[in-house]
């Protein structure tokens, strides 16, 4: 690795993050979130976004969080990036990161914390990076802003981070604007802003949906390696369960604002437990099945609508097993092995 | 089986190339062009489903747009049931609308938003004066039924609809002029999963009891080996690969299926890594030289692959390839 780049990471800067991370490691975990619930105040309702999570993040482990449009994914990603704006507020939990809250820290404490200690990656490249600002000037904007390097050390550091990211001439497309690059290069641009400072978090929210099949598989590939080198932690935001598979340690499922699922990856696929996450695993059409053309399993109905939550379950209007007890009493989240925590009155 | 049947669509060195530079001016004096369709051959027995796969600027979208009619090609023939209607305009091309439809990626983008969900099926029932006044009432419901939605969504817009539901009214537009032959472009791409599942099921439902003919397009291989008959697979404007659906995902032929086949993540975390292809695919306004593929093909021959165009190679059980190894 250069001079360049490893001077980013140890440069402090007066806006930079407070947490000094290596003091915490030994005691603290990487994130843990308690009890978090975000709702957002509509004209037509409060809706639940994210109601009443509790997860944790190690160092250097990945953690998939699955769900469809609506489950609350997002919701919880934006608030541990202290994005959440009107009408949205958190209302109860905490946000710990290497054992501090990020729930007490002011705004401007918590523009240290961003891009610094936790960087995000966003599913559409196009609408998250300026179009009139070449690469290479906003990728100087991050490190200036959170960095003391001099301009031709950041100018340096920015073409080493696209050399990091692999991006195809560095020194080129250093110059370019975003409209001059194809998707899995922008894509790749907003990981090297997200890890310009080493951040310990790293939270990628559907880096790749809007990606092709062969570009997708690079940019895991990328992000394998960049794991590998700086030992972070990731929260993989996706709805795609096989790239989930092939990605992460852990894996969350969510449904309608909850957790419903938490298991290790390979118990999840072998055993999986609630039946949503049963019927999600079934419902993926499935490449190495053989047999002729069949009608898939699927799942009926739609997702509720997270005004009008259904009483009990939030999955019951959907679920094959329901019964008199899953339509009045909500179901608790509730460890049922080591790292397995499921929240089903049948299981 | 139905492959011996006469084709109810082929298309023939099928081309469409846009301008590269916008106005017409500069057009003069640059003639490069995208060439989004170059030479494109296919044919769809009736009531099969063929699938055309390919990632971003293939041209797969555009080739189902030629198709439909909704834009004119550059050069080539299309025959639809044998006849061209490569030329077709007025009151042919209004014909042809009742046999050819189609449904798009985004239900959002692809449905008037002021129009209710009962306005936006019967419409085409009105343009085409299908049915008499009076009945348009009970033929609407029949096609909401069909299409699995609640007579409750009749005044519904699609703004307060899900994506579920507004790609349901989709289809039930495009079954209003009782079609034969529809164009499916990402039809789920925008879906949930559980949601996709649901759709590719109505899909294949209502092909079985309307007897459709269905071109599927999609960049999810999984999806299509699920609902098609055959497979087409393009890059860069051109079918590399088209096979039977069975000989395609069993042994595929031409090394960019293969890559695509291996690209695919599986859900199951005991799977083999994907295989990762170099490079991205260049720009089809200045396509590589020889075969289009060279510049990525991790099964490349040699001098050959940069210098010479393949010829479509006919194999044994009745796969078309463009690739020099089966020379």
């Amino acid at each position: 690795m250069s001079r360049q780049t490893s001077k980013t990471s140890t440069a402090q800067h007066p806006r930079s993050s407070t947490l000094q991370r290596k003091d915490k490691v030994s005691n603290s975990r990487l994130l843990e979130i308690r009890d978090l619930e975000t709702r957002f105040y509509t004209e037509n309702g409060v809706v639940h976004a994210v109601d009443g999570n509790s997860l944790h993040v190690e160092a250097g482990e990945t953690l998939g969080i699955v769900g469809e449009s609506g489950s609350g994914k997002t919701v919880t990603a934006l608030s541990v990036m202290g994005l959440i704006e009107n009408p949205g507020r958190i209302d109860r939990g905490s946000i710990l990161l290497w054992g501090e809250d990020l729930l007490e820290k002011s705004q401007r404490e918590m523009q240290g914390v961003r891009g610094c200690e936790v960087g995000m990656v966003f599913q559409d490249p196009m609408n998250s990076l300026n179009p009139t600002v070449t690469v290479g000037a906003q990728i100087d904007r991050v490190l200036r802003f959170h960095t003391s390097l001099s301009k031709e050390e950041r100018q340096e550091a920015a073409v080493e981070l696209l050399r990091q990211v692999e991006m195809p001439e560095p020194e080129k497309r250093v110059d370019n604007y975003p409209h001059q690059l194809s998707g899995g290069m922008r894509q790749r641009v907003l990981i090297a802003m997200a890890i310009s400072c080493k951040p310990s978090l790293l939270i990628l929210d559907e880096p790749t949906t809007a990606l092709d099949v062969t570009i997708e598989a690079q940019i895991f590939e990328l992000i394998d390696k960049l794991k590998a080198q700086f030992g972070m932690g990731i929260i993989l935001i996706t709805h795609d369960l096989a790239v989930v598979a092939n990605s992460c340690d852990r894996v969350i499922v969510m449904y309608a604002g909850r957790i419903v699922e938490e298991a290790p990856v390979l118990k999840l696929y072998e055993d999986p437990l609630h039946p949503y996450t049963r019927g999600l695993l079934k419902s993926i059409p499935q490449l190495d099945a053989k047999g002729e053309r069949r009608r898939l399993p699927s799942i009926p109905g739609e997702v509720p609508e997270l005004i009008r939550l259904p009483s009990g379950c939030n999955f019951s209007p959907r679920c094959e097993l329901v019964d008199e007890k899953c339509t009045h009493q909500d179901p608790p989240l509730i460890e049922v092995a080591e790292g397995r925590r499921v929240a089903c009155w049948k299981v | 089986m139905t492959q011996d049947r006469k084709p109810l669509v082929e298309i023939k060195e099928l081309k469409k190339h846009f301008p590269a530079v916008g106005d017409w001016f500069a057009q003069i004096f640059d003639q490069r062009s995208v060439r989004a369709v170059d030479g494109v051959d296919l044919s769809i027995a009736p009531g099969t489903t063929l699938g055309l796969v390919g990632e971003s600027g293939s041209g797969k979208t555009t080739t189902g747009r030629l198709i439909a009619r909704l834009t004119d090609p550059t050069a080539g023939q299309i025959r639809y049931r044998g006849d061209d209607i490569t030329e077709l305009s007025g009151k042919g091309l209004k014909k042809l609308r009742r046999d050819v439809q189609m449904i798009f990626q985004d239900p959002s983008s692809s449905l008037n938003r002021r129009k209710t969900a009962g306005q936006i099926i019967s419409e085409p029932l009105r343009i085409h004066h299908l049915v008499p006044k009076k009945s348009v009432e009970s033929r609407l419901r029949d096609l909401m039924k069909m299409v699995g939605l609640s007579h409750h969504f009749l005044n519904r817009y699609p703004h307060e609809m899900s994506g579920g539901q507004r790609q349901r009214i989709g289809i039930g537009r495009a079954l209003a002029v009782e079609p034969e032959f529809i164009i499916c472009d990402e039809p789920v791409t925008a879906l949930d999963v559980s949601i996709q599942a649901q759709i590719l099921n109505l899909l294949m439902d209502l092909q079985d009891e309307l007897d459709l003919t269905y071109l599927f397009i999609a960049h999810d291989l999984s999806v299509v080996k699920h609902v098609s008959d055959r497979v087409a697979v393009m890059y860069l404007g051109k079918i590399v690969e088209v096979a039977d659906k069975k000989s395609l995902f069993s042994e595929p032929r031409h090394p960019y299926t293969r890559a695509l086949l291996a690209a695919i993540p599986k859900p199951d975390p005991r799977a083999r890594k994907r295989m990762v292809l170099r490079g991205e695919v260049p720009s089809p306004i200045n396509p590589p030289s020889g075969c289009r593929f060279h510049p990525r093909c991790p099964e490349r021959l040699g001098d050959i692959c940069r210098e010479k165009e393949p010829d479509q190679m006919v194999l044994s059980d009745g796969t078309r390839v463009l690739c020099h190894l089966y020379a």
